[in-house]
């Protein structure tokens, strides 16, 4: 492409063309689903907990360019982190993506910079955070699971 | 392709001057995102035409007052302006009295109206509600409700590979449990037109009433409700050059006779007491409370625009811009899926389709740079779209003020969609 896209950088077509970590994860922790009913977008974020590392962390489902290449990055993003850590990279994307909200700057955002364009288009903001909010609503499941007694492990 | 029209007689129309047209609709010479505006969302609402806009600033600046209440000469000339968009649109519709329309906020609105009254009074356990699968919406939701609340069950008419509705399979659901038949006339999504008359005649065979979307069908064909057999028939006036906010209902008139009001309040009522008040007649007994006076007043003037293009002529122009974007997506765009018949006889002004692997919502935010206006998603019909195997579509849709020029112009537009995503789109379909 001669004049790249403002939006559809390269960055983000190359994750929309290889996809990572998509699929579920198997005997998950918790599962959540992100939607956006409007525009069809339907994602589950799955992942486990051990200890107190997250992972695997995966995505599967449909979404466009930037839901999808989203959600491949959160993956990236979280995958081995503490919760803490996690959550912060949640509450520094939305900050990033809404401009509201506070950014942890000691975060290095890499390739997820990309997806600071989506600020001045309102209705690619959800797109671009659907992943993100379904991961951290499985994160709360999960600690809620571990929480409990082990034999209602049922999520 | 096939351009004969069946739902029609054959009739010289004259063709319409497009160009004088879009002269009527202001919007069509502004700019979006630095290029000339390509609408291709009429389906989603149509354009207005400056008539219609004179008629609303008309009406505040000049006319503005209450109806059916004061005996002062404004609010006679305002109630005697809202009569006769009532009177315009029974004479559009084929009803055979203006009491029999009752006006509302829009198509969901008038089926609610029916679902809740005349449902909620006929409708029992055990009974059965037959719906198709290209159903918006509008005309499913509220049928669940109705179910859920009585303890009757919903039974869903299938629709063919063509997305017609399968007039056999139709056929054998319908028995003496069915009440009512609810049916889009033409699908959001599809554009297909459903052969109401025929699935009217079969339904009260076996007692059951029929009450049509016409949300997509009234704006576009001509039409007959007295033809189509049906019972009730639900429109909205902003698809139809009008403004929003105005719905309305039609009626058979023993049904509305005998049906309970749907809101209550002022203006429906005969005599109120403490305790019970009686009923005005319809179709007063259906307004209840003031009604959208200035829009349905405007909405008249969208009607006379109407009328004087003829429908006959709206829809063969619609025939001929459909073919010509059916033809041309499918020549210049080999990963593209058209969903819905090709034969435009049976088909309105709706191209939904997708391209291999590229999400509906990049393709019009591509296209939306280039300043065309298409709709991306599930278009209130999420089950029709579990049917068509697909999580979203893109759907561009025309109306009367489009030009082939614009199809051109979309087709270049999907070839910049094509650049943008060339990887994906050579890669299996995901």
């Amino acid at each position: 492409m001669t004049d790249q896209n403002p939006l559809y950088q390269d960055i983000i077509l190359e994750y929309y063309e290889y996809p990572r970590n998509r699929g579920r994860v198997e005997d998950a922790d918790a599962c959540c689903q992100g939607n956006n009913p409007s525009c069809g977008d339907d994602l589950t974020v799955s992942l486990k907990v051990d200890q107190a590392t997250i992972g695997p962390v995966m995505w599967d489902g449909h979404a466009c360019a930037i839901g999808e290449a989203s959600a491949s990055m959160m993956t990236e993003a979280v995958t081995s982190q503490s919760a803490d850590t996690a959550r912060a990279w949640v509450k520094t994307v939305r900050a990033m993506i809404t401009g509201r909200g506070d950014a942890d700057e000691t975060l290095d955002l890499g390739d997820i910079e990309s997806l600071r364009v989506v600020r001045n288009r309102p209705a690619r903001v959800k797109c671009a955070l659907l992943a993100w909010e379904a991961f951290d609503e499985a994160l709360t499941l999960a600690e809620a699971v571990h929480a409990r007694p082990r034999e209602s492990t049922d999520a | 392709m096939i351009i004969t029209d069946k739902t029609a007689p054959v009739t010289e129309h004259p063709s319409l001057d497009v160009d004088a047209i879009r002269r009527d609709f202001p919007i069509l010479a502004t700019q979006v995102n630095g290029h000339a505006l390509v609408y291709l969302d009429s389906a989603a609402t149509s354009q207005k035409p400056r008539q219609m806009i004179d008629a609303l600033v008309a009406y505040y600046s000049g006319q503005n007052a209450n109806i059916h209440r004061a005996a002062h000469s404004l609010a006679s000339r305002a109630t005697e302006l809202y009569e006769t968009t009532r009177q315009k649109l029974a004479r559009f519709i084929g009803a055979p009295s203006p009491d029999e329309v009752i006006f509302t906020r829009n198509s969901t609105e008038s089926l609610n109206l029916v679902a809740g009254s005349w449902g909620t009074a006929n409708v029992h356990a055990g009974d059965e509600i037959i719906v198709t699968q290209a159903e918006h919406h509008s005309n499913l939701v509220p049928w669940q409700v109705l179910a859920q609340a009585t303890g009757a069950s919903i039974v869903v008419a299938p629709i063919d590979a063509h997305g017609l509705v399968d007039l056999d399979a139709y056929r054998a659901l319908l028995s003496q449990r069915t009440k009512v038949v609810a049916i889009t006339h033409m699908s959001n999504v599809l554009g297909t037109i459903a052969p109401v008359a025929e699935m009217s005649r079969l339904a009260h065979a076996v007692g059951a009433i029929v009450v049509v979307d016409g949300a997509q069908s009234a704006p576009h064909l001509p039409l007959s409700v007295q033809s189509l057999g049906c019972d009730f028939f639900a429109l909205s006036a902003h698809k139809m050059l009008g403004p929003t906010g105005v719905g309305a209902l039609w009626g058979r008139r023993e049904l509305l006779d005998a049906m309970p009001p749907f809101l209550t309040g002022g203006s429906m009522i005969g005599h109120v007491d403490w305790d019970r008040s009686t009923w005005a007649p319809i179709p007063q007994k259906f307004e209840a409370g003031t009604p959208n006076i200035a829009d349905v007043i405007a909405f008249g003037a969208s009607i006379d625009y109407l009328e004087a293009l003829g429908m006959e002529s709206v829809r063969h122009h619609e025939q001929e811009i459909t073919a010509y974007a059916i033809a041309t997506l499918r020549e210049r765009h080999p990963a593209i899926t058209i969903y819905g018949t090709d034969d435009t006889s049976v088909r309105g002004g709706v191209v939904t389709f997708n391209i291999r692997n590229v999400h509906p919502h990049d393709i019009s935010e591509i296209l939306d740079e280039r300043g065309i206006a298409i709709r991306a998603g599930q278009h209130c019909a999420h089950p029709l779209h579990k049917i068509l195997g697909t999580g979203a579509t893109a759907r561009a849709s025309f109306y009367l003020y489009n030009l082939n020029s614009e199809v051109d112009a979309l087709s270049e537009g999907l070839a910049q969609v094509e650049t943008v995503f060339r990887r994906v789109i050579d890669r299996p379909a995901r």
